[in-house]
């Protein structure tokens, strides 16, 4: 016996259907925003060091790329947990980043405006090929990975993978922590400072120079890290370096240059909208996300939370 | 009798006989492709070293052996790269003959190189269909069609008749997608339900979603064709989230998918064009090749190919009896002999006739599994997953 023009059992079917639809929604969204927060991991530092120096680091793709070649150089000779390995990075990619920027981006913090933006592009731009020469030389042009993987958590059905958490954990615990170091350090607070008005915190009597090279390490630090989650994720190459900072570039125009929390949310919206080209129309994934970036700045040109 | 007149031509003989035999090409050092071929500067300088110390190859216009020399330049896995160097390699260097770079998509800018100036190119890892459809004389493989390089594959599964579904992808380039059409094709001519055919963009690095898409298809085959760095991060993402199809098929299954893999690269099936099995001519070359350079087969599994390039180039050189282009490229076109991987000879658009075999990773080791007279191992089918 029907009801109306339907009998039960398409009511049934139907209802499977926008269950089943459903189900692949949520799982579209949770690994969308997973992809995300690797993504944001690595835009946060860029656009960290966009807001305090005005630089635009067409190297921190590289820097991304040492931190995953680190991590699998250190794997392979102990073979411990490479989540665990990263912690030995940190000081590393500190340093290096520091020592980066004073080497490098310091002579430039004296120019002003789009001279500062187009000299620290081709810097960084020639630090990165070079960067690329050196490390295929060194450890060879072929790929890397980490054969290290981690049992996916099921959740009736919908699989969250544990790597890809961690990530998104990580990065909501930075966030907070970062949070935190502003408003509550000094550093911090003198970092704000540098951002709003460079000369005024100068005469405030802040190192500006200084706290730009600190925020050059702390950048590099989630660079790094974010190519910790790359090497046991995907692979890595001396060539993925500089695509991958147009990427967190686009990702940080999309979130509004200068954001951390748009930077995060631009990391989120691509990783999402990857997730469902990915499912619905493979083939058009990187199409798709340009005409979001497209999309976003013809209705928001200082970007979503610029 | 004056001497001065067969003094002169004398003269002008000697002078004609080239010092040596110059073959330029380029190779992959960097970019993309470096991670199958980047060695193989390597490789030519090692077969180089073999054929000189034997002599050099015989040419019959000269009547003596000549030397080769190689002149090889980095074409950084670019098209417009590629093509620069072979229109100096012609122009400049005056080479006598071109080798090809690596893979359909380089190819297809070189060998306009080789077309427009009319010097005969023996190509390598160059097998899409298209590059013999634009009717182009000078360009020779020693590989059928790429379409066909996973069908002495399927024809097993068929033989074995354990397999009904079949998900199968690729990247997004020349070789790989020609080579998925032709796959999809005869897999459906088997019998077999496709039920996934899709292509993605080559530098895409995050499957999950279409992973997922797949789970819900459940196939018995997972079918993916793309260079390492595609096949790798799909791989490690399928094993992530709980693939477990009654077996993978990788259509570059190289040593960096092992170790990026580790022991979960156990099982997975793919091609090859050269294993240890084989019985034809050449074999102790080629290995006394790879000892020098310290390649191996099965890390490098595209140096078999290039081995038997060489040696088809030699043949060539040998057959024609002269550097003059045109006789090589006759000798080319005509080209029968038996090298390390089989019989080689030309179809008239310029394609060869070798394909790749089916192998498996058994404890991390390539296990020839097909056809009978040349496996060394058996087809571990389905996967034991743990």
């Amino acid at each position: 016996m029907g009801i109306g023009i339907w009998d039960s059992s398409e009511i049934w079917k139907l209802g499977y259907r926008t269950a089943g639809m459903a189900s692949i929604i949520v799982q579209l969204l949770i690994i969308g925003t997973l992809q995300g927060g690797i993504y944001a991991l690595a835009a946060f530092g860029l656009s960290l060091i966009f807001g305090v120096s005005n630089v635009l680091n067409l190297a921190h793709g590289q820097f991304l790329m040492l931190g995953g070649l680190f991590s699998y150089i250190l794997f392979m000779a102990t073979k411990w947990n490479p989540l665990l390995l990263s912690l030995i990075l940190i000081p590393l990619f500190f340093v290096f980043g520091f020592l980066f920027e004073r080497g490098l981006v310091r002579p430039l913090l004296e120019r002003k405006g789009h001279e500062l933006v187009i000299a620290s592009i081709l810097v960084t731009l020639g630090a990165s090929l070079a960067i690329e020469d050196i490390t295929s030389f060194f450890w060879g042009p072929e790929e890397k990975g980490i054969s290290y993987i981690m049992p996916s958590i099921d959740l009736g059905g919908m699989v969250i993978s544990s790597i890809r958490l961690l990530g998104l954990l990580f990065i909501v615990l930075l966030t907070v922590a970062v949070h935190l170091f502003l408003k509550k350090t000094y550093t911090g607070r003198a970092l704000r400072a540098t951002t709003q008005n460079r000369q005024g915190a100068m005469l405030m009597g802040v190192n500006t120079f200084r706290i730009s090279s600190i925020t050059f390490g702390i950048g590099t630090i989630l660079a790094s890290a974010a190519g910790v989650f790359y090497v046991i994720l995907f692979t890595i190459t001396p060539f993925i370096g500089i695509p991958l900072s147009i990427k967190y570039l686009c990702i940080i125009v999309m979130g509004g240059l200068g954001s951390l929390y748009g930077s995060l949310l631009g990391g989120l919206i691509l990783g999402i909208t990857e997730a469902f080209t990915g499912f619905f129309a493979p083939h058009w994934s990187e199409t798709a996300a340009f005409f979001i970036l497209v999309a976003i700045l013809l209705v928001r040109p200082k970007g979503l939370l610029g | 009798m004056s001497l001065v007149p067969l003094l002169l031509s004398a003269t002008l003989v000697c002078a004609q006989v080239p010092k040596e035999i110059l073959i330029g090409g380029t190779i992959s050092v960097t970019g993309r492709f470096s991670t199958i071929v980047g060695p193989f500067k390597k490789l030519a300088e090692a077969w180089e070293k073999q054929v000189n110390d034997r002599g050099g190859i015989f040419v019959k216009e000269y009547n003596k052996k000549l030397p080769i020399r190689f002149i090889i330049e980095d074409d950084k896995s670019d098209q417009a790269t590629s093509q620069k160097y072979y229109e100096k390699l012609v122009t400049s260097d005056n080479v006598h003959i071109l080798i090809g770079p690596f893979g359909s998509f380089l190819s297809f800018a070189a060998s306009t190189v080789a077309e427009k100036e009319k010097i005969p190119m023996v190509m390598v890892c160059a097998s899409d269909k298209r590059l013999f459809e634009r009717g182009y004389k000078y360009s020779f493989s020693e590989l059928d069609y790429a379409d066909y390089e996973a069908y002495a594959y399927l024809e097993m599964l068929k033989k074995e008749g354990k397999i009904k579904k079949m998900a199968m992808l690729s990247e997004d380039t020349l070789h790989s997608t020609g080579m998925l059409k032709a796959s999809v094709a005869k897999a459906k001519e088997y019998g077999f339900d496709v039920i996934l055919n899709e292509t993605l963009p080559a530098d895409v690095k995050d499957f999950s979603a279409l992973i997922t898409k797949i789970k819900g298809l459940n196939p018995d085959v997972v079918f993916c064709e793309g260079f390492p760095s595609f096949e790798i991060p799909f791989m490690k993402q399928a094993l992530e989230l709980g693939l477990r199809p009654k077996e993978f098929y990788n259509g570059h299954l190289t040593k960096p998918v092992i170790d990026a893999l580790g022991p979960m690269s156990n099982n997975i099936a793919g091609g090859a064009y050269w294993v240890p099995g084989f019985k034809f001519p050449g074999k102790d070359d080629y290995l006394s090749v790879l000892k020098t350079t310290g390649i191996t087969w099965d890390g490098y599994m595209e140096s078999a190919i290039r081995f038997f390039s060489y040696q088809a180039l030699q043949n060539a050189i040998e057959t024609a009896g002269s550097l003059d282009r045109e006789k090589l490229t006759n000798a080319l076109r005509k080209q029968k002999f038996v090298s390390i991987s089989g019989p080689i000879s030309h179809k008239a658009d310029g394609s060869g006739t070798i394909i790749p075999l089916p192998i498996q990773i058994h404890e991390g080791k390539f296990v020839s599994i097909y056809p009978p007279d040349v496996a060394d191992g058996k087809h571990l089918f389905p996967t034991p997953w743990k």
